[in-house]
């Protein structure tokens, strides 16, 4: 699959941070929140390496999980990170606001775009329980 | 010696190995770095049963427990730099024990895991904790 083709899946796989306006979700504010953080550029962790910011938060319904049950939740982070070595401790260094706002742990899981777009059969599953926080070339809101 | 002092000294014992391992010539990085995070963890649990909760037994509600707790009153330690190690040791722990398959396919030894800088960072912080945290344990 082409980069191009890729990036079109993801954000038909993935849902919009928006859309969880309309669960009873405990966490749903500082998740848009947080993606409005990173969108205005309050959340300092962007860099034209970072291409979508994802979180495994729903069912495989697409409805918010709750989050207590394991403490965590998995923020994908997708781009082209070539030899960054801080990546994991520059988007840590982000979140800490968030993370003490809910206590639930993002557990930050960085993929490569262009080995996502080679493999996408095996992300496809996950990509459709991430809600959209960032999206580089798309305003979310 | 009470439950809290116990995880204290096994907090203190994993420290010292790990400051006795980098005074050494060419250490071994990736395992003072996993002896700081099992320091770092014995030292979250003396707080958990200093407040007389009990110690969780998965990784992740073990750091929230200890965000949580060090939130409270008394408050010796600096919020953020919790919340930024229980995230960075959360993504990195079984990395400095086991081979990652990286995003690209590649796979990484522990040992290309971790630097003298970043694990300079870690001792500081990890460090700054127990001292912060020695008062009142």
């Amino acid at each position: 699959m082409s980069l191009e083709t890729a990036i079109k899946t993801i954000r038909q796989l993935s849902v919009s941070v928006t859309e969880l306006r309309q669960y009873r979700f405990n966490y749903k504010n500082n998740f848009i929140g947080l993606s409005e953080n990173i969108q205005f550029g309050k959340a300092d962790l962007l860099t034209n390496s970072v291409r979508f910011i994802l979180a495994d938060i729903l069912d495989k319904d697409g409805i918010p999980r709750n989050l207590n049950y394991a403490g965590y939740f998995e923020l994908i982070i997708i781009g082209d990170f070539g030899n960054r070595v801080r990546l994991v401790e520059e988007v840590a260094e982000s979140l800490t606001n968030f993370y003490i706002d809910t206590e639930i742990l993002p557990r930050i899981r960085p993929i490569n775009e262009e080995y996502l777009s080679v493999n996408m059969e095996e992300y496809e599953k996950l990509l459709k329980k991430t809600t959209k926080l960032y999206d580089r070339e798309e305003n979310i809101f | 010696m009470t439950e809290r002092r116990t995880y204290f000294s096994i907090a203190e014992r994993y420290l010292n190995s790990a400051q006795n391992e980098l005074a050494r010539a060419n250490p071994y990085l990736e395992v003072v770095a996993f002896k700081f995070y099992h320091s770092y963890e014995c030292l979250a649990s003396s707080l958990t049963v200093f407040f007389n909760r009990k110690v969780p037994k998965s990784h992740p509600k073990k750091l929230n427990t200890f965000l949580a707790l060090a939130k409270k009153e008394p408050r010796p330690l600096n919020i953020h730099n919790v919340a930024y190690l229980n995230m960075l040791f959360e993504n990195q722990r079984n990395k400095y024990l086991y081979p990652e398959i990286e995003s690209t396919g590649n796979i990484k030894a522990p040992q290309n895991q971790i630097d003298r800088t970043k694990i300079d960072n870690i001792r500081t912080q990890v460090e700054g904790i127990h001292r912060n945290l020695r008062p009142i344990i």
